[in-house]
């Protein structure tokens, strides 16, 4: 009997004297992993500051540069040649056609936010997509809009909207809802359009806060280059009709 | 002295539980801790790796139009050449807008409905998202350019791009920067595994020579007349 309830008792402190261990050696474990993860996680945040700062700086150099050229073109412009002044013209013309140039106009500005979150339902159908934006522009442009732009990135003929997580990748960068998509153009046809728009009704069935609203004199910024004009051509090489 | 036996084997046996209950939980957190970490650390690698190449995208323009300006200067007194420089900017312009006809390498991406399938224009929306995606430089469905206001929309059993009816099969067309045209096809592949889901025929092919009509020039298709530019 007491050896009975000895070889219970041994196997009892055997089991738990593992179990301790085991436990102190995942604490320290994890411990380690956890120091080691936050520790790139924290030399990637502080090198992702770095490099968002040097685009700052960048883009800064950028503007100055963009704003000597426009000093040069505008002293062409002033002169007496012809030829040089429709050119200048012309170039002008071009920027307007290309999105190059910020302009104002009578519109509608579209303010879109995820719906408010709900237990029961797939998180998946609350959030926007790069599909719904793409709807609205395509109902927009449908309706004749001359100009648009999505968190005031201008919308050109390449330009990507894509879903990534939570944000929607516009252009080059990514924002968080709300998306404000901001057209110019016939404000009734844009108004109408969108509130017979399918998207927008489905939005709405998922509680997606969908805003449309008509306004005077809406700015939509110009597309900003910030990458070589010879490289978005780079592929095309042009054929003489 | 029965009964202090019977109480510490209780006691033991209790502790036991309660340490094994606690190993089993903080292996679970551990799990799920590192999970979000490794998540967070794959969401700032691509930030960091998007944001170094926006840079150097940026310091490309800045060279260009260092060069654009140092000539400038250099021609101020020389009116024949910064009539030339001029008309070649102006010429990329009317590229970048569409409205040259253009050739190029690049992907050819044709949809065309199997039976009575639904074939919508957010379909072929898609696949010019996912084009874009990939960075390419002009887009054409059934030769009607695709401009920055270009809609794609269906009406019964056809598209309108443009303003201008177009019947299936749909052919678009991408041409795309020749360093980007394999990752492009490659992400277009994909596209196509999800389209055939949806009782689509897609096909996408690389070809060398692709030829981009310009966009059609009779005042309908690229207004402007309700744009006031600011300066």
């Amino acid at each position: 009997m007491a050896t009975r309830s000895k070889s219970i008792l041994f196997v009892i402190f055997l089991l738990f004297g593992m179990v301790i261990t085991m436990q102190l050696r995942s604490i320290l474990l994890a411990q380690q992993q956890k120091s080691k993860e936050q520790t790139s996680i924290q030399s990637l945040s502080t090198e992702l500051e770095q490099v968002k700062t040097e685009g700052l700086e960048l883009q800064e150099n950028l503007r100055m540069l963009e704003e000597e050229m426009e000093e040069i073109i505008k002293r062409f412009d002033s002169g007496d040649n012809p030829t040089l002044n429709e050119l200048v013209k012309t170039r002008k013309n071009m920027q307007l056609i290309n999105g190059f140039t910020s302009v104002r106009g009578d519109g509608v500005v579209i303010t879109l936010n995820d719906a408010p979150a709900r237990t029961e339902v797939d998180p998946n159908e609350l959030i926007i997509h790069d599909s719904d934006i793409t709807a609205i522009l395509n109902d927009l442009k449908a309706a004749g809009a001359q100009a648009l732009a999505i968190n005031d990135e201008r919308i050109i003929a390449t330009s990507k909207q894509l879903c990534t997580g939570p944000t929607i990748l516009i252009n080059k960068s990514r924002y968080p809802v709300p998306y404000i998509i901001k057209a110019i153009g016939d404000q009734e046809a844009l108004y109408s359009a969108l509130e017979q728009s399918e998207s927008v009704f489905i939005m709405r069935i998922y509680n997606i806060r969908v805003d449309i609203r008509k306004e005077k004199d809406i700015l939509v910024p110009r597309f900003k280059v910030y990458e070589s004009i010879d490289k978005m051509i780079s592929g095309m090489e042009v054929v003489d009709k | 002295m029965k009964f202090f036996k019977v109480a510490s084997l209780t006691f033991v046996c209790l502790l036991l539980g309660i340490v094994i209950a606690t190993q089993y939980r903080s292996v679970k957190v551990i799990n799920s801790l590192s999970v979000y970490e490794q998540q967070r650390s794959s969401d700032l690698i691509t930030d960091l790796l998007r944001e170094k190449r926006n840079n150097e995208q940026l310091q490309q323009r800045i060279n260009e139009l260092q060069k654009d300006l140092e000539t400038y200067r250099t021609s101020s007194s020389n009116v024949t050449e910064t009539i030339a420089e001029l008309n070649e900017y102006v010429l990329k312009l009317q590229i970048l807008a569409g409205l040259k006809t253009v050739k190029g390498a690049g992907v050819i991406v044709s949809i065309d409905s199997i039976g009575d399938a639904l074939l919508d224009d957010s379909h072929i929306l898609s696949v010019l998202n996912e084009l874009r995606a990939t960075d390419v430089q002009a887009l054409a469905v059934n030769d009607e350019r695709i401009i920055a206001t270009s809609e794609v929309r269906r009406a019964g059993s056809y598209m309108t791009v443009n303003g201008r009816k177009l019947l299936p099969p749909y052919v678009i067309k991408a041409i795309a920067d020749p360093e980007n045209l394999e990752s492009s096809l490659k992400i277009m592949s994909g596209v196509v595994d999800t389209l055939k889901y949806y009782n689509l025929k897609v096909e996408v092919k690389k070809e060398e020579n692709i030829i981009i009509p310009a966009v059609r020039d009779d005042g309908t298709v690229l207004r402007h007349d309700l744009l006031t530019p600011v300066d």
